[in-house]
């Protein structure tokens, strides 16, 4: 048992190591200009830098902070907001059949519209920035939500709403303590797409040009010829998204009672 | 001493319309059973002949198209825990434990929390489940889970219970023990039943009374008492006077009128 663990433990090791390793051993060559490919060792201490300051390698020397806190307030707003109406129109078109008629048909012809598409129009209603990149991750994370809480609520098997009613339910509680327990693990899953596709809309929406963000130090590292900081704020969003997405694996987990549809990190 | 009625269904019809919208199919021709308080009542009748829309119409689940289901001398409205059900597929809350499905009811019905607790263990011992308060219904093997079903409906003292097809998913050596445990309940504390099932042997091992329902459309093609005392044990199957019965009625029901047998 412990054996077997360990070998599994090496191999799922084994890719990441390796790559490290090549990357690092081309770096020591010198062949690559270091501006085309930074050495693994030259980046671990530009981000140390970037997160607490004091060596001053690059001008965003101890800003991580700043920068992570704007990406994130974005991120939070723009999710909030595609949460909320994800999963109010989710259980209008699910659970009532006039507004599914209504809405779902017209929802998934917005839809077909790539978000990217959205930016130029986003750009001219809301201005370059902040309520541009906001509006960008609440409109590309409500799809996601909105299509699987709308699945799991209209699924909901009637076998258990007639269970609900027979054992006394009125319309509150069968929708408290059945409805919604037997659609969450659909929801979760909508949740953490349109989490995980906020971090990317974040990226797009920063790229246009705001002054604090993750995505700003991609694009303004570029043009002020920092280029290792570029691989250090996509390394930075991509843990964040990671952290992002367990912390809410740990809240829908927590919400949600029992020991099926939890879902594993 | 007249027994007291406690369901009447009188003259039900019900059809479905097809999936393709025009065509109706009557499902229920002119049904009309008896059920009388304390009594156990068996339905058998062969597979899609109707028994779930029956029993559909009297949990409030299904309304009939005509006729008209009575349960203590009033119209049925809806569902209530006052007519409990227990499905054919336990129907188990999946994110709730054994205790807390078993709560469920007592919940709704704003018990104390006190009184819930003791119950749930009472009805937890009653049906063979101590020691598995815990655990979740995709634990538990099928016997278990409908014992779960059982307990849930019970603990909530109903005037009567509709049971469809609920031994029908398991194997046979567990709906044997299944109907013992429902026996020796029914004789601690007589609840009124309606039992459906295809099963013509469960059907005579457990009902005071049976009809028989035709194919479909479903019609009551008899009624019959069912001559046997109380207990009834497993071996009871091995009865001379049992036999008899179950393949009387088993004539029947594969039998067409037009004379040729088939099956369903
Ligand atoms: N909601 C429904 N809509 C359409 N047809 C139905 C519906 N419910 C049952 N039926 C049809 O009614 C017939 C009887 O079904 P059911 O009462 O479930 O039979 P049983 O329980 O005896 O097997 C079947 O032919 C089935 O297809
Ligand atoms: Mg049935």
């Amino acid at each position: 048992m412990k054996t077997a663990l360990k070998k599994t433990d090496l191999l799922v090791l084994a890719l990441p190591v390796s790559l490290l390793a090549i990357w690092y051993l081309i770096a020591e060559t010198g062949k690559v200009p270091s501006y085309l490919l930074p050495s693994p060792k030259e980046l671990v201490q530009v981000l140390m830098d970037f997160a607490w300051g004091g060596t001053r390698l690059t001008p965003y020397s101890g800003t991580l902070v700043e920068h992570t806190v704007a990406s994130i307030m974005r991120v939070l707003v723009g999710f909030s907001l595609a949460a909320v109406l994800g999963l109010v129109f989710g259980l209008l078109t699910g659970r009532i059949s006039v507004m599914r008629r209504l809405l779902d048909p017209t929802i998934h012809l917005v839809r077909a519209v790539p978000g990217i598409g959205w930016l130029p129009l986003a750009m001219v209603w809301f201005g370059v920035g902040e309520k541009t990149t906001v509006f960008l991750i609440a409109l590309a994370a409500f799809f996601p939500v909105y299509i699987n809480a709308a699945h799991g609520f209209a699924n909901v098997p009637l076998h258990l709403i007639r269970a609900g009613q027979m054992l006394g339910a009125d319309k509150h509680t069968l929708f408290t303590s059945v409805i919604l327990p037997a659609a969450f693990p659909s929801i979760i899953v909508g949740l953490r797409l349109g989490l995980g596709v906020s971090w990317g809309y974040l990226v797009l929406g920063e790229l246009t040009g705001v002054a604090k963000g993750l995505g700003a130090v991609m694009m303004d590292s570029r043009l002020l010829g920092q280029t290792e900081m570029i691989p250090i704020a996509m390394i930075s969003i991509g843990l964040l998204g990671k952290l992002t997405d367990m912390l809410l694996i740990k809240i829908c987990n927590r919400v949600y009672p029992g020991n099926v549809g939890k879902v594993a990190g | 001493m007249m027994a007291q009625q406690a369901l009447i269904a009188d003259g039900v019809h019900k059809s479905f319309s097809a999936p393709s919208g025009k065509n109706s199919l009557a499902v229920l021709e002119d049904i009309s059973v008896n059920v009388n308080q304390g009594e156990i009542v068996a339905l058998v009748g062969p597979s899609g002949c109707g028994k779930s829309t029956l029993l559909n119409i009297a949990a409030g689940f299904e309304k009939p198209d005509m006729g008209q289901v009575l349960f203590m001398g009033k119209a049925i409205t809806g569902p209530s825990p006052e007519r409990a059900v227990v499905f054919q597929s336990a129907s188990l809350f999946p994110w709730l434990t054994v205790k807390e499905n078993i709560a469920f009811g007592l919940e709704k019905a704003k018990v104390k929390q006190k009184i819930i607790d003791e119950k749930c263990s009472e009805f937890i011992q009653l049906v063979g489940l101590t020691g598995f308060e815990n655990y979740y219904p995709n634990q538990l093997s099928g016997g278990m889970q409908q014992r779960v079903a059982l307990a849930r409906v019970l603990v909530l003292e109903p005037k009567m219970l509709l049971m469809d097809e609920p031994f029908a998913a398991l194997d046979a050596q567990t709906r044997l023990a299944m109907q013992q445990v429902l026996l020796s309940i029914s004789m601690a504390i007589k609840p009124t039943i309606l039992f459906i099932t295809h099963d013509v042997e469960e059907a005579l091992i457990l009902a005071d009374k049976v009809y028989v329902m035709s194919k479909l459309p479903g019609t009551i093609i008899r009624e019959l008492e069912v001559p046997f005392d109380r207990p009834r044990p497993i071996s009871i199957i091995g009865d001379p006077h049992f036999s008899k019965l179950k393949s009387e009625i088993l004539e029947q029901l594969f039998y067409e009128p037009c004379g040729s047998y088939s099956t369903c």
